[in-house]
Parts: structure tokens; sequence; C-alpha cells
């Protein structure tokens, strides 16, 4: 998941930065208005954080590009400001959930969670595909009703073909989703991931839950239960 | 007497009327005696005609033999006019053929003396003229006499009733017509305040919070005054909730960076609670008071507000951030209605009460706005459990509680009485028919 956060106070932009790293996110932050808008519109971001205090452009102003330029990503605000007509203006001009400042470490990440969830069409946080559980809250990965346990990284490629579960995910789109923009990568490696994966959620090679599709990418098998993607996406 | 126009209606009037009544009466008592002069003049006349032609008889007695009496009513019985000559015994020596009987006067008068007086007869009121005077004869005999003429007043009175008549009609319809153009006077004087008046009623059923028009230069600096008062009025509000938004910006950003570190694995368990419930109640206690600080209240000439947009925006806002557990907000509020309050106050006032009902309700909100006798009554209801018995007092209760541990219901619902309360309103917390929670709010429209 990549997870862009602007916020101009370095030390509240490195606390929620951390956290969200430790939930398993790739992160994009910045403190600066027209960056932030840069990597608003051209990263491949998953879920957008945004500050409405920000000095040059405002976070509503950067909401409004984004959404302008047809971007439907979640975007969550951080706002110190309680009052409703800040919060409404937020939400009316493209923002799909608030968050005011003082927060709750926990509650940050239950909502970003959330929100990049339901923007999949999942209405729990518990996805699945098979036998295979991944629940997004407390980051856990179950077969059959047995834990098992991934690298972040393994997790990140899991988590992100779950919630695109039912379509093809290009290597080079994984690339983009699970690493920052300023990490080393190999889309090599990708394919180290999902073998590694295959093995630990399907150690008999029975089910082959990571279909391959040869030039294409990788695709997880949607249950019948699981929701069609992006019927609940923002906006 | 409230208004301008009937002061000035009312004491003009007064004025008017003190005028013509002094005028007419002046003018009666003028023409009158002008009229007794006239009269005396006449009959004076009349009377120096009769002399001349008077004769003494040989035997000493008076004679008035003209061939021709000076004035034609004098031989024309009952005429109105008379003329009548006594001797010192008062005795009458001639009379004129109008007259029949004769004339008594109460007091008669000196030789050489005119006397002018009225006298009542039994059948008409007469304006007499007596003179007394002594002839002496070439003989050397001295006779007094004294000579009465008189006419009949009815024609007299009857001319100065017509005068009269006139002149009061006259004057009346003078005053009349001046009140009528006095009137259309103070229409046209008054027409620019009626003007002002009406535009200042306009301003609290338009959006634009100006008043429009060039006026007299008596009424021009009272205007442009009141509308640089409007125009900072809504600046000012602005400038103060912005500095306010800054101050909890400025305050909330480390206090959000506090309140992250008070997670850290590495601080004491014991340590971290404490730090975590006193950083909730430095923010609680911030919010209640920034809130409260930065609602509007009551203010005049302010322009009503639609209320159903600002519900349905929060609405939509609200469903949103609820996405998660699906709650449902329902708007019942009629397309017109307006209110006199301010767009943040009212957006506050719902956004709290929705989210209340949101986070405590059971998955769907109501609200609904009515106007009830000019005033705007809003309910929001939630299908949750209600307030629980003697909850309410504490809910609305002034202020933070010190204890609360977190952003609640006790804030969400304080701010939101303290809104209202700055509009004299009321705040009320029921429970609603289908037992969920109900909080009523009544903002009285002026």
């Amino acid at each position: 998941m990549r997870a862009l956060v602007i916020e101009d106070d370095v030390d509240l932009r490195e606390q929620v930065c951390n956290q969200l790293r430790a939930e398993g996110f790739a992160v994009d932050a910045t403190g600066e208005g027209d960056e932030g808008l840069f990597y608003a519109r051209e990263y491949p971001v998953d879920i957008a954080i945004i500050d409405l205090g920000l000095p040059g452009p405002t976070g509503l102003d950067i909401i409004r590009e984004v959404r302008e330029a047809g971007l439907d990503y979640p975007i969550l605000i951080l706002t110190a400001r309680s009052r409703w007509q800040d919060k409404v203006e937020g939400l009316e001009t493209g923002a799909d959930d608030y968050v005011v400042k003082p927060f709750q470490p926990e509650e940050l990440i239950a909502r970003i969670q959330a929100l990049v969830r339901r923007s999949r069409g999942w209405a729990q946080p518990r996805l699945e595909s098979g036998d295979i559980v991944l629940d997004t809250a407390r980051q856990e990965v179950f077969v059959g009703g047995e834990t098992v346990e991934l690298t972040a990284y393994e997790y990140r490629v899991l988590e992100h073909l779950m919630l695109h579960a039912g379509e093809v995910v290009s290597k080079t789109a994984l690339t983009e989703h699970i690493y920052e923009e300023n990490a080393e990568r190999d889309s090599n490696v990708i394919e180290v991931f999902v073998r590694r994966l295959r093995a630990k959620l399907d150690p008999d090679g029975q089910r082959r839950p990571i279909e391959t599709l040869r030039g294409r990418g990788y695709r997880l098998a949607r249950n019948e239960r699981s929701p069609a993607p992006a019927n609940d996406a923002p906006q | 007497m409230n208004s301008l126009r009937a002061r000035l209606l009312a004491a003009t009037a007064v004025l008017l009327l003190a005028f013509i009544v002094l005028t007419g009466v002046a003018l009666e008592a003028a023409v009158s005696e002008r009229a007794d002069q006239a009269e005396r003049d006449r009959l004076q006349g009349l009377s120096y005609a009769l002399l001349g032609s008077a004769e003494i008889t040989a035997d000493g007695g008076f004679r008035l033999a003209p061939r021709v009496l000076p004035e034609s009513d004098l031989s024309r019985p009952d005429s109105g006019l008379y003329a009548l000559v006594l001797d010192e015994d008062n005795e009458p020596v001639w009379r004129s053929p109008s007259l029949l009987g004769t004339i008594d006067l109460e007091r008669w008068p000196e030789v050489g003396e005119w006397r002018f007086t009225r006298v009542e007869r039994d059948d008409a009121r007469l304006i007499t003229l007596a003179f007394g005077f002594r002839w002496v004869t070439d003989a050397g005999k001295d006779y007094r006499y004294t000579l009465i003429v008189a006419e009949n007043a009815d024609s007299f009175a009857k001319q100065m009733q017509r005068f009269r008549g006139m002149l009061w009609t006259v004057l009346s319809v003078a005053a009349l017509m001046l009140l009528l153009v006095e009137l259309l006077i103070l229409r046209w004087g008054l027409a620019p305040l009626r003007r002002l008046a009406r535009n200042l009623v306009s301003l609290q059923s338009d959006e634009k919070r100006r008043i429009e028009g060039r006026y007299p230069d008596e009424i021009q600096p009272l205007v442009s005054n009141l509308n640089t008062m409007l125009s900072n009025d809504q600046a000012r509000l602005t400038r103060y909730r912005n500095a306010l938004g800054d101050l909890a910006h400025s305050l909330k950003t480390p206090m959000a960076i506090l309140r992250g570190l008070a997670e850290d694995e590495q601080l004491p368990a014991a340590h971290r609670a404490p730090l975590r419930n006193q950083l909730a109640r430095m923010n609680d206690i911030l919010d209640y008071q920034l809130q409260k600080a930065a609602a509007a209240g009551k203010r005049s000439l302010a322009a009503p507000i639609a209320i159903a947009p600002a519900a349905e925006k929060l609405a939509r806002a609200l469903t949103k951030v609820y996405a998660e557990q699906g709650t449902r907000f329902d708007v019942d509020v009629p397309a017109g209605l307006r209110a006199p309050i301010d767009e943040g106050d009212l957006t506050e006032l719902l956004g709290n009460l929705m989210d209340n009902a949101a986070k405590y309700g059971g998955g769907t909100v109501r609200v609904s706005a009515r106007e009830r006798d000019g005033d705007l009554a809003l309910c929001v209801d939630d299908d949750g459990d209600g307030f629980g018995d003697g909850e309410t007092e504490r809910l609305l209760e002034r202020g933070v509680r010190a204890d609360a541990s977190r952003e609640g219901q006790g804030l969400g619902l304080a701010v939101a009485a303290e809104i209202v309360r700055s509009y004299t309103g009321e705040i009320e917390l029921e429970r609603n028919e289908d037992g969920g929670a109900r909080v009523r709010a009544l903002i009285p429209a002026a």
C-alpha cells in the first residue's frame, strides 16, 4: 500500500510515517504543498493523508486538484480545526474522512485502513480469498484457520493482491505499490516474493491461490462472497 | 403617537386650528365693528337729514314736515326703518309713518349726546341712534327734544350671519386644503425614511448585507455607517474565526505529537495513561472554549440563512465519515425555510448534534426543521437507546467535565447548548416515539 503523507510539521510527519510503515505501508511524505501536489498527482497513491493547514497550496487546494485530475484514491484529512465548517468543506471538496488533531494513533491507522479497504470494495476488515484470510486490522494471515507468518514485503504483496482480488495485477503495479518512491527497486524481487508466498500459503501446491498470467501479472481468485472491486470507490 | 408623520401632522393640525380660529375671530370682530360703525353713520346721516327738515310750529310744537322723507322706508308702515321725536317728558311729538307704537330707551341721551344702542322690542330687535337736542326759537322759546332713529336689526344680523357663514366656510376649506397639502409634503419628505425602513426589513430576508440606494444628506451618513458596520461585522467575525483556527492549529499539532509519543512502548505504562488523559482533557477544554468563542450568536440585521442546504451538506459529509458503519442521514427540512442564524453557528450546531446522533444512535439520524410562530425549531433524532434518566442535565452542563476522557457526547452537546443559548434559544433532550434520543433546539426569530 502506498500512502502519501502531506503534513508540514516535521515531528508529526515522522510520527505518522513511522506508524504507517509499522502497519506495512510504503510511505512517501512531504511538508511542502507544491511538492505534495506533485506527488499526489504523479505517484501511484493508494491513500493520501493531508493536513488542511499547509502553507502554500493548502490541503483543500491539493484535494481539489487531485479530484479534478480524475484521481479517485481515498483521502483522509488531518485538521486541527474542530469546526464543522472546516471539516465539511474538506469533505465536500473531495476528502473521504477526517481525523482531528490530536488523534489516537490507532484510530488514525484504523481509519486509513478502512478507507483503503472500502475503496477496493471490501466492507469488512477481513479480506478473504478461498481459504486465505487476511486481517488488515491485526496484520495477520490465516490459511484454513492456521496462522501464517509473513515478512513485511510478503504481507504487502499479499495485501495488494487480495485488495485487488479477481483483477490482474502487473509486476510493475505491485512494485509501485509496495515500494516508496526513493527505495531501491527490482521487479525481479517481486517474483521472489510471490514464490515465497506460494510456498507459505500453499505448501503442498494443491490449490494454487496465486495465478500467473504470462506477460501480464498475477491474479488472486475472488470469492463469490467478496464484492466486485471498486464498486464502493469514493468519488 | 409613535410615528414621525403622526407627530408632525398632529402638531401642524393644532397650529393650523389655532391660527384659523384666531384669524376668524379677529376678522369677525373687525368686520362687525366696521358694520356697526357704518350703521351708526347711516343712522346719523338720516338724523341730520330729518333735523334739517324740521321746524317748530308757532305754538312751539315740533313739526317734521318735509315734503318727502329722506328715506321712503320711513313712510311705509312697519318697514323696519323708524324715526321718533320725543319731548322733554319723553312724550312722542312726532313719529314717522312707519313706526307703530313707541321706542323705549333705558337711558336717554343728554343734550348734544349721540347714543347708539340696541333695543329689544316685543317683536323685533332694533338698532337705535338717539340724539338729545335743544331747540331755541326766534321767539326765545327753548325746547328740549330727543330724536330716535332706529332700524330693525334683523337684516343687519342676517347680513352678519351670512358674512360669518362665508368666513368660516372659507377658513375651514382653507384649513382642510392646508392639512391635505401638509399630508402630501410629509409623505414626500419622509419618503426616504420609509424607503430606509423597507430596505432594513428586506435586509433581513436577503442575502446581500447592504443597504442600497442614495439617501438625502441628513440620513446618508447613517446609511453609510450602517453599511460599513454591516460589512465590518462579517469581516471581523471571519477574521476572528480564522485567528481562533490558527490558534487551534498551532496548539493541536504539538499536542498531536505528544499524543503520538504517549504511545511509545519505552515509556512506562504508568506514565502513558496519565499523559493520554491529560492531553485529552486539554483537548476537550480547548475544543469547547474555541467553539464557544467562535459562535457568532444573535446579531442584529443578520440575513436569514437557508436551513436545508447547510443540513444537506452536513448529511453528505457525515455519510462519508460514517460510511464504515453505514449510518443513514435523513434531512427533512422545507426547501424555503430560513432563519436569522449565522451559517457557521448553524453548521456547528447541526454538526455536533448529527455527529452525536450518529455516534450513539442505531444507524439512522433524522434532521428536521420547522418554523413555529416565526421561530426555528430544529430536531435531531436517532434510533438508539435514548438518553439515560438524569443524564440530560449533566450533558447540557456548561463547560467541560474535568474527567471527560475523550471527545464525546458531553462536549458536543455542551457546545450545541452554548450556541443555542447565544441565540437566547432553548435546547431540550427528550426521548422520541421510537425510544431514541431527540435533541430539540428552538431558535427565536428575534
